[in-house]
């Protein structure tokens, strides 16, 4: 029963990327079908629970065959296409990578260690027993979203969560899973197939790999592909969002606009401070409207981000009605000591030194500091042959990234430490911690594609190839 | 597109080319010096901090010499010298690898291992209290092994009807050790016990309606006695147990 239940996930987000493009990739289709299709199946949960329609596999089964039926229904298979893919998968032994396949060998091994380790053992971190797991499984045994719990104020801080995590809990419970923890595993698979596919795009297959292989051994985030936490799958969203649109923008490929918008749209309903990246992707898509007059994009952009996320804002106020103190303090001013120890916080995660009980380095390795190098070097041949040259779309990128990360650092200074019950410092080795594997997969994509990187793997794949 | 297609070399001149060099100029050579060199970097990546592979074994005889009797001052002390030699020896470089090396060494190449061992300490657990079912290691038998204070939540559940209420024990007494996980927070209490309500101690007035509810009290390191409705004799009072919050008469008494 699990197993079809994940299957219907994927063929629902598969049939959605059919109705956008028949162009993908086959890591981009496997990875972008599980993406969507649990985002749907959550919203499937959420329409389900406003309708006041109890939650059974049966009724699941029911809508995602007519979800699937209505997206395909006009789709013609075309046999020559499918014949043309299987001849173009068969390689002779000159032209393979045999260095890709190395290092696909390790992320192999490393993916396959973190899985068993991750199916072993049942959540038991703090946060999934009190929020994202106690929720999934009660939602699955009500049959609604809005379990009996928040009667009693005992559903725990992700209650006002937007649901897409607790809720992909949830999707596999009611399928007779035993524990939900093979979601983590699909979100991590997901997370690496994309992100390599996009490097590949830019600096080919051996690059990609190594990065896929860098993004995956980065110390926190493998820790998490064991772990029922909510971040890695946001980082996951994050990562398919804003290089989805990062390549619309730079190639000009419709398909990739509208997978960053549902990207965009599930990262936004998988956490609502995910609301930074849509603010700082906003602003990027205002340059290219200011460039092209393409305001038709930046609306429908506006609206699949903008709507999920107010969408479960109504749920919280009018459904949910729970009295929240102001999570943010607007009042703060400046504050010296807050300041301080946020910014050594952050000196210690970028600059790969120890602070306090962290150490960047150990738990992000190499991702922040090649990061930093890359930019200093390609800064320096800016001198030389003009930031257009060298910078050219990432250009784009680095603001994003700039801004992003000043909303995601304001958001933390404007935190209400009461509110939280907890100290900024402790939210800094905590929380901001693991919000910052969202821009990992960023910084790691700009480190293998900038300009300095490509004369290097171009001279690396001239070497290999012998050609 | 069409000059793109003209830099890319098609499959019969990537075989001519292949054919017609040497194999130390050949391709499948040339993939194997890169895969030679990368192979290097990573073994000496891993090496860099291959002596944090002995801190587990160093733990393990540090916390096995604390329990035993006799002097064994000398070497406990050799003992955390070398562990603190070994944590703190971490040059910028070095540093940058630690996380690496931890994961390689104790996730990738350990987990086999360390399943293994939990799966068999998990066994033992499940024979030594009541060997339900059909043998298999369930989601309940793994829990009841990483997590300390299971049994009295499996004892809350045997002992308890679906519509009870507990009131948890106070956090000021426990929130101390690891021991007692977070038995004290309704939040994490309630995951365990569910559909049973539980509240916490000294909070019932933040959630009056589930207070007047109170059915039950946990009691843990003998403290929650005074929240009975009733008096117990203190040679009768056990220090961890679950108690009815009224006197139960004799057919209603709840077994502990």
């Amino acid at each position: 029963m699990l197993i079809l239940g994940i299957a219907l996930c994927y063929l629902l987000g598969f049939s959605v990327l059919l109705k956008i493009s028949k162009k993908f990739s086959l890591p981009e289709a496997i990875g972008f079908s599980f993406l969507i299709g649990i985002g749907l199946e959550t919203v499937f949960l959420f329409v389900l629970d406003i309708l006041q329609m109890h939650y059974s596999s049966t009724l699941l089964i029911g809508l995602n065959l007519a979800a699937i039926v209505a997206l395909t229904y006009k789709y013609t298979l075309n046999m020559q296409d499918i014949k043309d893919e299987v001849s173009a998968l068969k390689p002779d032994a000159s032209s393979i990578n045999y260095v890709a396949l190395f290092l696909f060998c390790i992320v192999a091994y490393l993916f396959y260690a973190i899985m068993i380790k991750n199916l072993f053992w049942p959540p038991a971190e703090g946060d999934s027993i009190t929020s994202f797991d106690k929720l999934g499984r009660i939602m699955a045994t009500e049959g609604k979203l809005k379990i009996s719990l928040f009667q009693y104020n005992l559903q725990g801080a992700a209650g006002i969560y937007p649901p897409l995590f607790h809720g992909s809990f949830a999707y596999v419970y009611i399928f007779g899973a035993e524990a939900p923890k093979i979601i983590i595993t699909l979100f991590f698979l997901s997370f690496l197939q994309l992100f390599y596919q996009f490097v590949k795009g830019y600096v080919g297959a051996t690059a990609a790999m190594l990065f896929t292989l860098i993004l995956m051994a980065t110390p926190e985030l493998y820790a998490h592909a064991a772990l029922a936490l909510g971040n890695m799958p946001t980082a996951a969203y994050l990562c398919a969002a804003v290089l989805s649109i990062y390549v619309w923008l730079d190639k000009g490929d419709v398909k990739y606009f509208w997978t960053g918008a549902i990207m965009m749209a599930f990262a936004v309903w998988i956490r609502s401070d995910a609301i930074a990246f849509v603010a700082a992707a906003l602003f990027i898509l205002l340059l290219h409207v200011w460039r092209t007059k393409d305001f038709k994009s930046l609306l429908i952009y506006s609206a699949f981000t903008i709507i999920p996320f107010v969408g479960w804002l109504m749920y919280v106020k009018l459904k949910i009605q729970m009295p929240q103190a102001a999570r943010f303090n607007l009042a703060t001013g400046y504050n010296a000591e807050r300041l301080n120890t946020m910014l050594n916080y952050v000196k210690s995660y970028l600059g790969a030194v120890s602070y306090r009980e962290v150490h960047g380095g150990q738990l992000f390795g190499i991702v922040f500091v090649s990061f930093f190098i890359a930019l200093i070097i390609n800064a320096g041949l800016a001198f030389k042959k003009g930031a257009k040259t060298i910078f050219g779309n990432h250009g784009l990128l680095l603001i994003f990234l700039l801004i992003s990360f000043g909303i995601y650092f304001t958001e933390f200074y404007l935190i209400n430490e009461e509110v939280q019950a907890a100290s900024i410092a402790s939210l800094m080795a905590s929380s901001f911690k693991r919000g910052m594997f969202y821009f990992i997969p960023l910084v790691l994509f700009y480190t293998a594609t900038c300009y300095s990187s490509k004369i290097v793997f171009e001279r690396l794949e001239k070497y290999r190839t012998g050609l | 597109m069409a000059k793109d297609k003209k830099n890319q070399p098609d499959k019969t001149q990537k075989k001519t080319v292949a054919s017609s060099q040497g194999f130390t100029s050949g391709p499948i050579f040339r993939n194997g010096v890169i895969i030679f060199v990368l192979s290097i970097v990573f073994i000496i990546i891993y090496n860099l901090n291959g002596e944090r592979a002995e801190l587990p074994d160093l733990h393990n005889e540090l916390e096995d010499l604390k329990e035993r009797p006799g002097d064994n001052g000398q070497r406990m002390h050799e003992i955390a010298y070398r562990i603190h030699d070994i944590e703190t020896d971490t040059g910028f470089v070095k540093s940058l690898f630690v996380g690496y090396f931890d994961e390689i060494h104790f996730v990738a190449f350990g987990v086999r291992e360390q399943l293994d061992n939990a799966t068999t300490e998990i066994e033992k657990l499940k024979n030594k209290f009541g060997n339900e079912g059909d043998g298999s290691i369930t989601r309940e038998d793994k829990l009841r092994y990483k997590v300390h204070t299971y049994m009295l939540m499996d004892m809350i559940n045997a002992n308890c009807p679906p519509n009870s209420v507990i009131l948890l024990p106070p956090a000021d007494s426990l929130a101390n050790s690891s021991k007692w996980n977070f038995i004290y927070d309704p939040m994490w209490a309630e995951y365990f016990i569910y559909p049973r309500l539980c509240i916490a101690s000294g909070k019932e007035s933040e959630n009056p309606e589930l207070a007047k509810r109170i059915t039950h009290v946990l009691i843990v390191k003998g403290i929650g006695y005074d929240k009975l409705k009733y008096d117990v004799p203190m040679d009768k009072r056990e220090p961890l147990c679950l108690m009815p919050i009224n006197k139960p008469t004799e057919s209603t008494q709840t077994p502990n």
